[in-house]
């Protein structure tokens, strides 16, 4: 029966090994996919680096390597218990297949026993193998594979493959992470910085030879460390003492090579500097941060301890001392550091001007420069970079050996040619000195030099007028189909709650409108090179809507109410609501028109200047073209030919802008006439493309040829486009014609008025005679009115103690007022005399005042004020006591001067009845002027409301002058005059400026551009403030013209005309307040 | 009309004493050509160029009756081996330009007219004017007791340019005369309207030619200019009328010469109109000559008119003709011809010469799209029809009628551009009578203004109104017919009108040139 049991045992052993297979299998596999999962995870985390590197790497290794231990462990306990001993292995089998369980176990327990059983015969050995047979028979059908199952270790790999697929996974979908992840978990971590070993030398000495372009002393430095720190190329020798006696000593680098210095590749290319310095700062890559390359030096001993050597200082490392002995190491230093010092690149930074700049083709850029390096500079160079072309290199200064410097360079454009619009692009380069590893370069930030283009500022503020243009034609639309849809003949508009409502909207956006008009045309006016029509029009439009809108707006309002009642006006609320709108719609239809109109000049306009820049580059093509063949070269051949790509292209640039703006003229005139030069443009850029074939060809003379052919052509088109832009449409030059005619007029009138004050001043110097002869033997009286004018001065004086924040400026003017009396007095002048104590008396009155006020409150609230009560109240006495002696002068002066009817003969009389005459004809005239403008203005929005307004001022001066002169009045009836002309003369400048606008344009006249009038005005009403360069005056650069001071002295002795003396009592009496 | 004895004189000449004589076969063809006279000039040149191949004289005068049957490629050789001047018409240089302008031309046969036109949209003119000469032919025929034989060839040109090429005419004097059309060398040259901005009255120009055609024939082309030109002008409409329209403008232009007493004298005229120094002058000198052929049609009727013609093919002189046939000294007849015109009555009002101009594509001198809009005489209706346009240009149609009827309230409605614009509009808006108002009469003034037509077509159409649409679309077409619009609205108008196979014909043509490609009409 021994077979029986082998057969048992034979399959026993069979299970177990399967089952130890299983079990290995199942925790190699598991093992491997926790620690690759642990892998991963620190892996994951080093390549994110969101963990200190060192502690991922070393949780990930260690969890790695328990999940290995663990699934050792488990393989060999899972070993010993199911595979450990047959009875393990059958009772693991009996588990797996409970049909054999209990007799395989028994199989195998009584086996063992079956010689004591033998001995003993507790039990029959026959029954025993009987009992073996047939389980070893059953045992031999088992199918093991079902028993002993592989799928734990299949699910183990299962597992493995999902952990593997995931790594894969990461490493498809974050390559670099995972990569660096690796690396870190991979790499064995930072050398330990330095082998700890004890010094074995002494006295360390070194000298340091720098390099020569460094220009540095050579440098001993003793009783050191050992520690080197020295620029690249630095040479430095040592000498220490051995602590032993030695045979052979050497010295371990292990960074910096020995081997000979050089330059080490080339000038860097623009632009690499600032990336490559933030590598090297950041990471600590590049040459600095490169892994030291290890090599051995070999010292001199001198007497057994005297060590000595040299190294290169070339990379950042470490070195260290070694004894030798034969070939056999005996002792080894500390390694210490050596440190390669880096030779910085260098700055360059233009400072002035600013990134961009819009320049004259033909400026000169001052452009201004600092330059630094850490060791030397060498070279400084401007480098430019036209539109077409290739950079221009030019090296403006050596700069050696300075390590800082600064200067300016004047950029000249000129010889550049560039275009309108075009743009220049510019920077500065340096180099420094380093011998060691080659000349390093910086440049600094690339600058622009824009030629500034009147075009394209043109184009940009008719672009913004037109918008406005747009929303004005929409309005106009809305206006027409909410008010008028019927036109002229339609029923008038049902006022309702409802049109109320919307008419109002419209109201509002005309406010928006106008307020649009008006803040465009100062933004327009503040740029100095828009153009100079256009602003002043939009103001005038602005102010022609502005007071139309108003009334409407308010108008409505009245209406809204109106119409929740029954009312008897409301009949005529609504005409004159009627009588607005149509007036606004005119308005805005005849604004909208001129202003068209006006866009469309400056277009024609704009397509001359665009015309005469090619015209020009033309010429200077002919230039270029002219040198090549005096003297051809290659060279210049290729600039010629990079000229006829840049004139192509510039010329296409400019035939698309004059297409466009052609285009948008909506004149029928120019439209058709500028459509016809525009092709006549294509037709040159046809001339040009036989110029650069022919130059191609090397046919100079017929290059040339081609190009005066396509000067003949563009020289038509230019004269064209001339004509075009100065031939206005019929209506625009019969205002035009009316306009100078109106002018005309005016200057005639001017000229009568001009004629009309000469003869009144002649009139007015006899009365000045007759003056100054009364005032003959007159010192008596001066001499006493000065006696008053010191007591007045002199009382105020003694207010001065109370005089505090509030009154201090009145006391100032009184007291140089009455210094100015008294000089005027002493003078004779007495003139000037009554018209200082007038000028006196107001302050003199208003610092009394004040002074009662503060000593008031002084007494109520003591110590609320500066002075005390009493010093306050003394004060206000002085100064009211000092109104007493001014006024006496005041009135002793005027009754000085005399009556002028009891001063002229009959002849001047006469006369100024004749001049009076004559001056109401020229107020008449003055009336008539204001109709005509009128009408103009009703035409087209030329002129600004405030140019009524002078006419109507001047109007009125001329009727005063003519009241005056009618009183026998020559002074005062003078002054009026003087100001008539003022106004007068203010309005024809506007004339003036205008006609030169409109060019003087032959037999029409020109276009009739809008006149805003010169200086002064006020914002957005049209008369807006000059943008022309303004020397501010110093205090005592202004002086009136003496006559003109005379004129205004007299005039004021006779005191305010009756009419005017409340006007004048209320604007001292807001002057005081 | 000189050509042909001047190719006679030369080659005579050319040839020697003895050949060609006037009264050999070779002279005589040249007599026959001279007359237009193809079918007899070919009887006589046939037999001689068989019996002598390489004769000099006999190729070239075989090369230019080619010529004048169109067999153009032929021409050229056959005038090139004879090698022979041929007097002040330089022939071979013009059938080679012949051949070059018609090498790709498409062509269409009707019964008695042949069209060559440039492939593309020109094919739209083919079925019209086919119809019109057709018209014109029977017209003539009942008129003048005279038709052509055999088929007519009609040469539609690209442009004035290609006319110019195949003609003696230069450019110059083609746009400065305004003349769009010859008939000469036994053919008629049409200058397509697509050369022209807004077209122009293409089928009475042809019909024009072909009465040249006829006349030339009929008198042995012994009729001078203003005879001739009279009743090519007199009869142009007769394919659609009675005949001797005279527009408002050419009336206007006349009464204007005679209140100037600045007549165009008949001698004048001759060699050609199209010599005259411009376009009004050369409007006036037909003005005059059609007047003065309605004259002799009121006098005598067509007798009166035949008995001119038998004379004047008999080889009198055109003024005793005159003198003879109606009684009269010449002398009277004219000063009679005067107070004709002079009492004839006229459109009235006053006449925009300008509007009736031909305006030639691409010539700056004529200005482009806007240009005519500065032929509003008053500056506020200009200012007014601006405004009109700016708000036309935003689709605003309201304010746009409103400020069209300001610049109309203030120049009448006679200014087609504005008319048609504010007639535009006033459909918009929804006033058709408005719009048919203001159509109406401006197409009193300008009747060939073909959005004139076309706006009241729309009108028509609007109220389903197919027979004067149609009516109103046609009258369009026979000025300016690249217009699709034209095509699609005749197609939906003979639809309507039951016309199925028309209908299809203008749809085609319709969609022919909305997809056309050959730049802008």
């Amino acid at each position: 029966m021994a077979n029986a049991a082998s057969d048992i045992a034979r399959v026993l052993d069979r299970a177990r090994r399967r089952q130890a297979g299983v079990v290995l299998a199942t925790a190699a596999a598991l093992g491997l996919a926790g620690a690759l999962l642990a892998l991963l995870g620190g892996t994951a985390l080093l390549g994110a680096g969101w963990v200190s590197p060192a502690a991922a790497r070393q949780v990930a290794l260690a969890l790695g390597s328990i999940a290995v231990v663990a699934a050792l462990a488990w393989a060999a306990v899972a070993l010993v218990r199911s595979a450990g001993t047959p009875l393990a292995v059958a009772r693991r089998v009996g588990a797996a297949a409970p049909e054999l369980r209990g007799d395989l176990v028994s199989s195998v327990e009584l086996e063992e026993e079956r010689e004591e059983l033998r001995r003993s015969g507790s039990a029959s050995v026959a029954l025993l193998d009987e009992h073996l047979q047939r389980t070893a028979l059953r045992a031999s059908g088992l199918d093991l594979r079902r028993v002993v199952s592989t799928a734990p270790a299949r699910r183990a790999g299962v597992a493995l493959g999902g952990v593997a697929a995931l790594h894969l996974a990461a490493l498809g979908l974050a390559p670099l992470m995972m990569r660096a992840g690796w690396s870190g978990l991979l790499s064995r971590g930072a050398e330990p910085a330095v082998r700890r070993a004890d010094p074995i030398t002494g006295d360390i000495e070194l000298t340091y030879l720098y390099p020569a372009y460094l220009r540095r002393e050579t440098r001993t430095v003793s009783g050191t460390g050992g520690e080197i720190s020295a620029p690249k190329g630095t040479e430095v020798r040592l000498r220490a003492r051995a602590d032993r006696d030695v045979e052979r000593a050497e010295l371990i680098v292990e960074s910096a090579r020995p081997s000979t210095p050089g330059p080490q590749g080339g000038p860097r290319a623009r632009g690499e500097r600032k990336a490559e310095a933030g590598q090297g700062e950041g990471k600590g890559k590049g040459p600095q941060g490169a892994a030291p390359g290890a090599g051995t030096l070999a010292l001199e001993v001198k007497g057994a301890r005297e060590l000595s050597g040299r190294l290169l200082v070339e990379e950042t490392g470490t070195y260290r001392f070694r004894f030798l002995k034969g070939r056999k190491a005996i002792a080894e230093g500390p390694a210490t550091a050596l440190t390669a010092e880096p030779d910085a690149f260098p700055e360059v930074r233009i400072t002035a001007p600013a990134q961009e700049v819009e320049v004259d083709a033909r400026a000169r850029v001052h452009v201004e420069w600092t330059a630094s390096d850490d060791v030397g500079l060498a070279e400084l160079t401007l480098v430019l970079k036209p539109p077409a072309g290739e950079e221009r290199r030019t090296k403006l200064k050596a700069l050696a050996p300075a390590r800082r410097a600064s200067g300016a360079h004047d950029l000249e454009l000129a010889p550049l040619r560039l275009a309108e619009g075009e743009r220049l692009l510019y920077w500065l380069e340096v180099t420094d000195e380093d011998a060691v590893s080659g000349p390093k370069r910086a440049a600094s930030a690339t600058h622009t030099v824009k030629i500034f283009s009147e075009a394209e500022h043109h184009r940009a503020a008719y672009a913004r007028a037109r918008e406005l243009w747009e929303g004005m034609v929409r309005l106009l639309g809305d206006r027409i189909e909410l008010l008028s849809p019927g036109g002229d003949e339609g029923p008038a508009p049902r006022w309702t709650a409802e049109l109320l409502t919307q008419a109002g909207a419209l109201d509002q956006r005309t406010r928006a409108l106008h307020v649009g008009l008006r803040d465009a045309a100062q933004l327009l006016r503040a740029d100095k090179s828009s153009p100079r029509a256009l602003p002043d029009a939009l103001a005038n439009v602005a102010a022609s809507i502005k007071p139309l809108e108003a009334n409407l707006t308010s108008l409505r309002v009245s209406m809204a109410r109106f119409a929740q009642l029954p009312s008897t006006g409301r009949s005529s609320l609504v005409d004159r609501v009627a009588e607005l709108d149509a007036r606004l719609d005119r308005e805005l239809e005849k604004d909208v028109l001129y202003l068209e109109e006006l866009f469309d000049k400056g277009s024609a306009d704009d397509l001359v200047r665009v015309a005469k820049d090619l015209a020009a580059r033309r010429r200077e093509l002919a230039g270029l073209l002219e040198e090549y063949r005096k003297a051809p070269s290659e060279a210049k051949k290729k600039e010629l030919l990079a000229e006829v790509a840049r004139l192509r292209a510039r010329m296409d640039e400019m035939i698309r802008g004059m297409a466009e703006l052609a285009k948008g003229i909506g004149d029928e005139h120019m439209n058709r006439e500028a459509l016809a030069e525009v092709a006549k443009a294509n037709d040159a850029k046809g001339g040009l493309d036989e110029v650069e074939k022919l130059l191609a060809k090397g046919d100079v003379d017929g290059a040339m040829k081609a190009l005066d052919a396509m000067g003949d052509a563009m020289q038509g088109m230019l004269a064209g486009l001339e004509r075009t832009a100065g031939t206005p449409s019929a209506k625009n030059a019969a205002l035009m014609k009316e306009m100078l005619a109106f002018k005309r007029r005016l200057e005639d009138v001017r000229g009568e008025q001009e004629a009309v004050a000469r003869e009144t001043e002649a009139v007015k110097g006899e009365y000045q005679k007759a003056v100054a002869e009364r005032m003959a033997g007159l010192d008596e009286a001066a001499k006493k009115l000065e006696a008053l004018a010191a007591e007045a001065r002199k009382r105020l004086a003694r207010s001065e103690k109370g005089v505090g924040i509030r009154s201090e400026d009145d006391f100032a003017q009184s007291r140089d007022r009455l210094a100015d009396l008294e000089k005027a007095l002493g003078a004779k002048d007495l003139d000037a005399a009554l018209e200082s104590v007038k000028r006196a008396i107001p302050f003199m009155q208003r610092l009394a005042s004040g002074l009662d006020d503060e000593a008031r409150l002084a007494e109520r609230y003591p110590g609320l004020t500066g002075g005390g009560p009493r010093e306050l109240r003394e004060a206000q006495k002085h100064a009211s006591s000092a109104l007493g002696p001014a006024r006496q002068v005041r009135e002793e002066l005027e009754k000085l001067f005399p009556d002028p009817k009891s001063v002229l003969g009959g002849r001047e009389q006469e006369k100024m009845g004749e001049l009076a005459k004559r001056q109401g004809e020229l107020e008449k005239k003055a009336g008539e002027l204001q109709g005509a403008l009128g009408e103009l203005a009703e035409k087209a929005p030329v002129f600004p409301p405030q140019a009524s307004e002078l006419l109507g001022n001047s109007q009125s001066h001329m009727q005063r002058a003519q009241g005056e002169l009618q009183g026998k009045d020559p002074q005062r009836g003078l002054g009026e005059q003087r100001q008539a002309l003022d106004e007068l003369g203010r309005f024809q400048r506007g004339l003036d400026q205008m006609a030169k606008n409109a060019r003087g344009g032959g037999k029409s006249g020109g276009f009739p551009f809008p006149f805003g009038e010169e200086g002064g005005g006020r914002q957005g009403e049209g008369l807006e403030a000059s943008r022309e360069k303004v020397e501010v005056p110093g205090a005592d650069q202004y002086k009136p013209p003496e006559e003109f001071r005379r004129d205004l002295l007299e005039a004021m002795k006779q005191g305010a005309p009756e009419p005017y003396q409340g006007e004048v009592k209320r604007y001292y009496q807001e002057l005081v307040q | 009309m000189t050509g042909l004895p001047l190719l006679a004189v030369a080659l005579v000449l050319a040839a020697g004493p003895a050949d060609p004589a006037r009264d050999s076969p070779l002279g005589r063809a040249i007599a026959a050509l001279d007359d237009e006279d193809v079918p007899t000039a070919k009887a006589l040149v046939e037999p001689e160029l068989a019996a002598h191949p390489d004769d000099p004289a006999t190729l070239t005068v075989a090369g230019v009756l080619c010529f004048h049957e169109q067999r153009y490629p032929e021409a050229v050789e056959l005038l090139r081996k004879g090698g022979l001047a041929t007097g002040a018409i330089d022939y071979l240089t013009l059938a080679k330009a012949a051949r070059d302008v018609t090498v790709s031309h498409a062509r269409a046969e009707g019964e008695h007219f042949v069209v060559s036109y440039p492939k593309g949209k020109d094919e739209v003119l083919v079925p019209y004017i086919l119809e019109t000469l057709e018209a014109q032919r029977r017209a003539l025929q009942e008129d003048l007791g005279w038709a052509a034989p055999g088929k007519v060839t009609v040469e539609i040109l690209n442009d004035t340019r290609e006319l110019a090429r195949i003609s003696t005419l230069t450019e110059s004097e083609i746009k400065t005369s305004g003349t769009i059309a010859l008939c000469k060398w036994n053919k008629l040259m049409v200058v397509s309207p697509k050369a022209l901005l807004h077209g122009y009255d293409w089928l009475d120009t042809a019909a024009h030619e072909y009465t040249h055609h006829v006349v030339t024939a009929r008198t042995h082309n012994n009729a001078p200019i203003w005879l001739q030109e009279g009743l090519a002008k007199f009869s142009e409409t007769r394919w659609r009328g009675p005949g001797g329209e005279l527009s408002a403008w050419s009336a206007g232009l006349l009464d204007e010469a005679l209140a100037k007493r600045a007549l165009i004298p008949f001698a004048k005229m001759h060699p050609s109109m199209a010599k005259l120094p411009s376009q009004e002058a050369a409007a006036l000198a037909f003005a005059e000559v059609a007047v003065a052929v309605e004259y002799l049609e009121k006098r005598g009727g067509r007798a009166l008119m035949n008995r001119i013609l038998d004379l004047v093919a008999e080889g009198v002189d055109a003024e005793p003709a005159v003198a003879r046939a109606l009684g009269v000294p010449f002398d009277a007849f004219m000063r009679d011809l005067e107070r004709y015109m002079a009492k004839r009555p006229s459109p009235g009002g006053k006449t925009d010469v300008a509007a009736e101009k031909l305006r030639f594509k691409g010539d700056a001198g004529h200005g482009g799209a806007h240009s005519e809009w500065a032929e509003i005489p008053d500056p506020k209706a200009r200012e007014y029809a601006r405004l009109g346009e700016l708000f036309r240009a935003r689709g605003r149609w309201v304010p746009a009628r409103v400020e069209y009827a300001r610049a109309v309230a203030r120049v009448g409605r006679g200014i087609a551009v504005l008319s048609a614009r504010y007639a535009q509009a006033a459909l918009e808006t929804g006033h058709e009578e408005e719009a048919e108002a203001a159509l109406a009469e401006a197409l009193k003034k300008s009747p060939q203004h073909a959005r004139l037509h076309l706006d009241l077509a729309r009108v028509h159409a609007r109220r389903k109104a197919w027979g004067p649409a149609k009516e109103q679309l046609l009258a369009a077409n026979a000025t300016d017919p690249f217009d699709p619009e034209i095509h699609a609205g005749l197609a939906t108008a003979e639809a309507a009108l039951g016309n199925a196979e028309r209908a299809a014909r203008e749809k085609r043509f319709a969609e022919l040139l909305t997809r056309a490609d050959e730049g802008p009409r």
